[in-house]
C-alpha cells in the first residue's frame, strides 16, 4: 500500500481534502523564486534577478508548442509584448514541457512569429519552483523581485474580439500607474505542463 | 428473412449506440445539483477533459477501463468537457469513438474561473482533472494531469473505504 501510494504521488498532483497539495504557488506580494535558463535557441542563460534589475516590471509566461490552448493567445501575447515595450515591461517565455524539446520550441516561435525569449525549463524545476499548473499561466514580478500577478490573459480563449477581462493587461495597467491590481490572481482552463 | 432484417441490423449497430455518451451543458451553479447531487450513495468520479488536450484522450482509455471494472462495486463516472461548444461535434465524435459509455456535460460559463472555483476553489484549471467524491458527496480525492489505470483504480479503492 505505501508503495502504492508513492507511486500514484510521484506520478500525479493528488490533493486530498485532508490538505495534502504539491502544487504550492507564492502567494502575491512574496518574493518570486529566483532562477537561470538558457533560451531554447541557444546562448546564455537569463536569470530572474538580471530581468527585474533592468525593467519595471517582468512578466513570466508557461507556455507550449502543442497545446492548443496555448498556442490561441499566441498573437496575444506577441502583441502585448510590443504594447509594453516602451514601458520597459519584460515578456519571457517559459517551455516546461518535457515532450517539447529546445528545437521544437525555436521552430514553433518561428512559425508563429513570437518574438519575446522563450527559455526551455528542463526537467520542469522553474515551474516546480513556481507551481505552475498549466499552459499559459502567467506571473509578474515587479522591480523589487515581488510576485504582483498571477494567472490568465483574459477569460476568452475562443475570441480576442470577445474579451471582456483583459486581466494580464489590466494587472499591467494598474501597476504601472501604481494602482492596486485589480484581479491579482486569475484562473482559466490550459494544458497540463508535462512533467518528467 | 426480410422481416428479420431491420432487427439484424439494429443488433449490428447496438454496441455503437449504447457507447453514445448524451452530452448536456452544464453552468457552475449547476454542477452541484446536476452533477454531484445525483450520485449520492456512490462514489463518484468527476473527470474535466477537453478534445484539445492530448494527455485527456490520452488518459481516456485508463479511466473507461478502471470505470468499468469499479462500476459494480459503487463508483460512478461523468466527464465534463471545457471544450468550445462549436467543438460539440468532435466531442460526440471522441466519445463515439471511444465507446466511452459515461454521460459528458459540456461546461457553459461566460467565465471558465466561476466554473472551475464552483468545482474546487483550489484547482487551477489545468486539464485532465479528476475530482473523486465520497459517497456523501463530499469532495475527497483530487487528480490533475494524465493517470494511469492504476491511479484510477488507487483513488477509487480509497474513496470506497471512506466513511
Amino acid at each position: 500500500m505505501k508503495m502504492s501510494l508513492f507511486r500514484v504521488l510521484s506520478l500525479s498532483t493528488i490533493l486530498l481534502s485532508g490538505g495534502l497539495a504539491s502544487a504550492v504557488v507564492s502567494p502575491i506580494g512574496a518574493r518570486a523564486p529566483e532562477f537561470s535558463l538558457p533560451p531554447a535557441s541557444g546562448g546564455q542563460p537569463v536569470a530572474l534577478s538580471q530581468e527585474i534589475s533592468k525593467h519595471r516590471l517582468t512578466v513570466l509566461m508557461f507556455i507550449a508548442t502543442r497545446c492548443p490552448f496555448s498556442n490561441a493567445y499566441n498573437s496575444r501575447m506577441e502583441r502585448l509584448s510590443a504594447d509594453y515595450r516602451a514601458q520597459n515591461v519584460a515578456f519571457l517565455g517559459i517551455n516546461s514541457n518535457e515532450s517539447e524539446p529546445a528545437a521544437d520550441v525555436v521552430k514553433h516561435a518561428q512559425s508563429h512569429g513570437l518574438t519575446f525569449p522563450i527559455l526551455k525549463d528542463v526537467g520542469s524545476k522553474v515551474a516546480d519552483l513556481y507551481g505552475a499548473q498549466r499552459t499559459p499561466e502567467i506571473f509578474v514580478v515587479d522591480a523589487s523581485g515581488a510576485l504582483q500577478y498571477h494567472g490568465r490573459i483574459d477569460e476568452n480563449a475562443q475570441d480576442p474580439a470577445g474579451v471582456r477581462s483583459p486581466d494580464l493587461r489590466n494587472a499591467l495597467d494598474a501597476l504601472i500607474a501604481g494602482r492596486p491590481v485589480p484581479a491579482a490572481e486569475t484562473k482559466a482552463f490550459g494544458c497540463s505542463i508535462k512533467r518528467p | 428473412v426480410i422481416k428479420l432484417l431491420p432487427r439484424a441490423w439494429a443488433i449490428l449497430f447496438l454496441p455503437a449506440a449504447i457507447s453514445t455518451a448524451t452530452i448536456t451543458t452544464v453552468t457552475p451553479t449547476q454542477y452541484r445539483a446536476r452533477i454531484v447531487a445525483p450520485h449520492r450513495g456512490r462514489v463518484l468520479a468527476v473527470n474535466f477533459w477537453a478534445t484539445w488536450c492530448v494527455p485527456c484522450r490520452e488518459e481516456m482509455p485508463a479511466l473507461v477501463a478502471a470505470g468499468r471494472r469499479f462500476s459494480g462495486e459503487g463508483v460512478d463516472i461523468v466527464l465534463v468537457s471545457a471544450d468550445f461548444s462549436s467543438a460539440l461535434p468532435a466531442v460526440d465524435r471522441f466519445l463515439r469513438g471511444f465507446r466511452v459509455p459515461f454521460p459528458c456535460f459540456l461546461e457553459e460559463s461566460e467565465d471558465p474561473q466561476t466554473f472551475i472555483d464552483a468545482v474546487d476553489p483550489r484547482w487551477g484549471g489545468e486539464l485532465p482533472h479528476t475530482v473523486v467524491y465520497s459517497r456523501a458527496g463530499a469532495r475527497l480525492i483530487s487528480l490533475s494531469s494524465r493517470q494511469t489505470r492504476e491511479d484510477f483504480e488507487f483513488a477509487f479503492r480509497k474513496a470506497l473505504k471512506d466513511e
